[in-house]
Formats: C-alpha cells, structure tokens, sequence
C-alpha cells in the first residue's frame, strides 16, 4: 500500500509538472513553426507527445491503483 | 446522394427502434430507466462516454475552428482531452467509490446529502440546466447546418432543429439509458470511421500531411503557430479551456453519471484510458478537414465550408453516412444531457418513486423543448458556445468535488460563492458587467476566486 502511495505521489508531481508545462513556451511558442517533424509543424506534433505523455502517465496511475481495497 | 441517405437513414432508423424495443423495460424505476440499472462494461462505457463528449460540436465545430483559428485548436481540444483522462483516473475513482456508498440518484441529490441543505443539490441543478442547455443546443445547431447545407430546398433550419429534438425526446421517453448508451455505441463506431475515411480523403487532395502543412504555409502561415491569425490561443485562453475541459466529468451529469455506474473500478480505469486513445483519434482528422479549408474554402462562410468538406467534396456513400453518423451524434450528445438534466431532477424529488418518475419525463421534454428554442434563437460559433458551457458548469467543480470528497461535513461558504460566480458569469455573458477586466477574463478570475475559497474551507475544515 505505502509503495502504491508513493508511486501515486510520483505520478500526481509528475502529471503538475506536465501541466505547468503545457502553458509554456515548450508546447505553445508564440510564432514558432520549426522544428517540423515529417513536415508537421512543432505545436501539433509537440502536442501528440504530450497527449501520450498524459495518457502513459494515466496509466502507470490506473495500474498502481489497481490493487486498491475497494475494487468493485 | 439522396438514394444512399434514404438507404442509410432506414437502417439508422430501424436499429433505434430495434434498441430502444429491447431496451425498453416495462416497470420503469429510478435504478433500471435513469440509470440503466448501474452495471455498465468497459467497451459500452468507453462508446457511451466517448459519444457523449465527442459530437456534432467536433464534426462540424472543431474543422471550422481549425480553418479559422489554425493548429492551435489541437492544443484547446486534445491536450486537455488527455488531461482529463489523468483526473478521470485519480478523482473519479474515488467520485464512483463515495456515490455509490450514498445510494446515487443524480448528483444534484449527492450534494444535498453532502451538505445537508436540499438548496445546495437546487444550485448544482439550476447551475448545470443554464449551461447545458446551450449546450444541447450546439448539437442540435451543428446538425441542422449540416442537414440545410445537404438538402437546401427541403426544410428550413428550424424544421430541421424541431425534427431532431422530436426524435431525441421520443428515443429517450421509450427506452431510457440503456438504449441511449447503445445508440452511442453505436454512433460512435459510425463517427470514428467516417471522420477519419474523411480527414483522409482531405489529405490525399494534396499528397501527404507534410504536401498540405506546406500548402497551408504558403496561404497563411500564421495557422500553423499561436496565437494563430486572430489572437485567440493566449495561454489564459488555453488555462480557461483546459480547466473547463480538464474536469467535466465531475462537472457535466451526463458524464459524471456515467462514470458511476460503472461496473467496477477496473472496468472505469480501462474505460478512462480508452477514452484518450479514442479523443486523440477523433480530433486529429478534424484537423486535416481543417486544413483543407482552410487552403480551399478560407473565404467561405462556415456552412458552405462544411457542405463542402463533409459533402460535395466526398463519394455519395461516404457523404450519406457521414450524415448520418452526424445525425446520430448529435442525438445521442443531445438526449444524454437531456436525460442528465431529468436525472438530477429526479435526484432532488423525496417522493414516491412512480411520481417521480412521471414528473422526470414530463421536464426531460421541457429540458428538449428550451434547447430546441435556445439553439433557434442563438448565433454564437458552435465551438465558443460549448466552451461557454464548459467553462459555466466547471465553476460548480469545487462544489461538487468538496461536496463528494470531504471526509467532514462542508458549510455553505462554497455553495454561498458558487452561486456568487454563476451569477457574475451569466451577467457577464449578457454583456451587464463586462467579460474582461484589463487583460483579464472573468472566467480566470472567478476560477481563481473559488480556488481561494475552496483552500480556506479546506483549511476550516481541518482546524475543526
């Protein structure tokens, strides 16, 4: 239970430094195009790597949670 | 065209009475018609929950959004998508373990519990019939232009508006929850495969995604960054969004009702990170169909735009299952949240359970009747009169989660401000205070306000 508590500890830091990070400049500069990936330019392929980012990290949270006592 | 419309709709038709035929119990109560009987699966949860986000507001409303405002409206939509299926994990768990301890009728009920005022459960209710019936009326709206651009000579746009409802409210009355969910799953399933045979089609008009990204440069290239060429992606536009959006499912009934009755924990996990897979995939081709506006039609106004990318421009068979996949989208969004708004009714009755019930389905034709009337009367884009609704019901958020959450019993200081902001923001929506105060919108300001209060009930709360 206490490893399950600290792993959701990570993932929850995790997931507000991931927000906090959805604000800035790494996912929405302001007038930036490049680097384009495959000719996609860099906020919509950024914003893919995000969207995994929050999913992966969603999961990783669901299966420490999966254990839990109260599962019915 | 028309032939293949005709075929399709029989067919749609058909499986909606088959559905709502062998879902249609005899002795409607409380548990087996509102809330089709608290034992839902992962794969119909998924369709359900999904086709209740995702509708006529993404088909139609998104690809203009693109058009107009570029590829900032894949961070506005998607990225709080996936944000929201990381609070679905962590905060619904928990929401469905609590609810379903309390014998759940409708959250609205929950509240009054919590609180131990019947009035809170009232706020929550008034709160959640303003803005979702705008709402209602975005889908209802988003499938009238999609029928008019279709069939111009055939009805006028509130003929078209008045037969939607009709149907919705009919399907509804009869087969209650369950039939709604599976005509989800069903429209879901339809929706997928349509948008994405379509953003394709879009694609290969110029060769390949990078061809078009490139054509796009050249016309205008201030679609392919923020704050794109109006200056709407600021980041406070994307913090009121990605909140609004970020936590509808505590916010919004019909999705919050959904997650509760859920058959297990297990089942909600899956069904969570099912949902952002299935977001992502839904509004990527919404962007492609964007882009090919917005390099074709940019100067068109938005319902020749849209006859053109769903219609004209694709094979007869495709365009008539697109409009019909359309058409079942906005009637499953639409009777969802019409039956969400009977259900939290219902949840605040303390009657016998038949009265109840009849009084339920007599405001679930009302709720259908003013959303009919609100989406006649209004004008707004699709895409900003849903984010006004997102943004009204997440200012019920701490309400409801302190509500929920709390181990202890909250006081009235939160429902006292939550009615404070509620009514801030409609005066700001009818333009009597104004929505912005120097660079700041009101909505940031009234996020922040309830935060505040949130903390220091929290804190009260902990001295006691």
């Amino acid at each position: 239970m206490k490893r399950h508590s600290k792993g959701l500890w990570l993932t929850d830091t995790l997931f507000v430094i991931l927000t906090i990070s959805s604000f800035t400049a790494l996912l929405i500069p302001v007038g930036r195009i490049t680097p384009k990936l495959m000719g996609t330019p860099y906020t919509v392929w950024m914003g893919v790597v995000f969207c995994i980012l929050y999913i992966v990290l969603a999961y990783f949270a669901s299966t420490l949670l999966k254990e839990g006592p109260n599962d019915n | 065209m028309i032939t293949s419309f005709i075929i399709a709709g029989t067919i749609y038709l058909g499986i909606l009475i088959f559905l709502a035929r062998k879902t249609r119990v005899k002795e409607k109560t409380t548990s087996n018609y509102l809330l089709a009987g608290g034992n839902l699966g992962m794969l119909l949860g998924l369709f359900t929950t999904a086709a209740t986000i995702f509708s006529a507001f993404t088909v139609i409303g998104m690809p203009d959004f693109f058009r107009i405002h570029g590829i900032g409206s894949w961070i506005f939509l998607a990225v709080a998508d996936a944000m929201m299926v990381y609070l679905l994990i962590r905060v619904g768990i928990k929401i469905r373990l609590k609810a379903r301890a309390s014998d759940y009728n409708g959250m609205s009920g929950l509240l009054a519990k919590a609180y131990g005022h019947k009035f809170v459960g009232l706020i929550a209710l008034i709160g959640v019939v303003i803005f979702l019936v705008p709402y209602i009326s975005v889908q209802i709206k988003g499938v009238s232009t999609f029928l008019g651009a279709a069939f111009p000579e055939a009805l006028p746009h509130w003929g078209w508006k008045t037969l939607i409802v009709a149907v919705m409210i009919i399907y509804s009355e009869v087969g209650g929850l369950r039939a709604i969910m599976y005509n989800d799953t069903l429209q879901g399933i339809v929706l997928f495969v349509v948008i994405w045979v379509i953003g394709l089609n879009c694609i290969s008009e110029f060769g390949s995604v990078s061809g078009m990204f490139e054509r796009v440069q050249a016309i205008n290239a201030d679609l392919l960054s923020v704050p794109g060429p109006n200056g709407l992606f600021t980041t406070q536009f994307y913090i009121i969004s990605a909140v609004s959006i970020a936590i509808l499912p505590f916010t919004q009934p019909q999705i919050s009702t959904r997650i509760i009755i859920m058959k297990s924990h297990d089942a909600l996990r899956r069904m969570a990170i099912g949902l952002g897979v299935f977001a992502v995939l839904v509004i990527l081709p919404t962007m492609f169909m964007g882009m090919y506006g917005a390099i074709l039609y940019a100067d068109l106004p938005r319902d020749e735009f849209i006859g053109h990318v769903l219609l004209y421009d694709q094979a007869p068979a495709i365009a008539a299952l697109g409009l019909i996949g359309l058409i079942a989208a906005a009637i499953s969004t639409s009777d969802s949240q019409i039956f969400a708004l009977g259900t939290e009714l219902r949840s605040l009755l303390t009657i016998d359970d038949k009265k109840a019930l009849v009084i339920t389905r007599i405001f679930i034709v009302v709720f259908g009747v003013a959303a009919l009337i609100f989406s006649i009367l209004s004008i707004e884009h699709l895409v900003s009169l849903a984010l006004t609704s997102f943004s009204g019901t997440a200012l019920l958020a701490p309400l409801i989660l302190m509500g929920i959450l709390s181990e202890k019993k909250p006081g009235l200081l939160i429902p006292i401000c939550t009615i404070l902001s509620l009514l801030v923001f409609v005066l700001s929506l009818s333009e009597v205070i104004p929505g912005k105060f120097g660079l700041v919108d009101i909505r940031m300001i009234l996020f922040s306000f309830l935060t505040i209060i949130t903390g220091i009930e929290i804190l009260r709360l902990k001295l006691q």
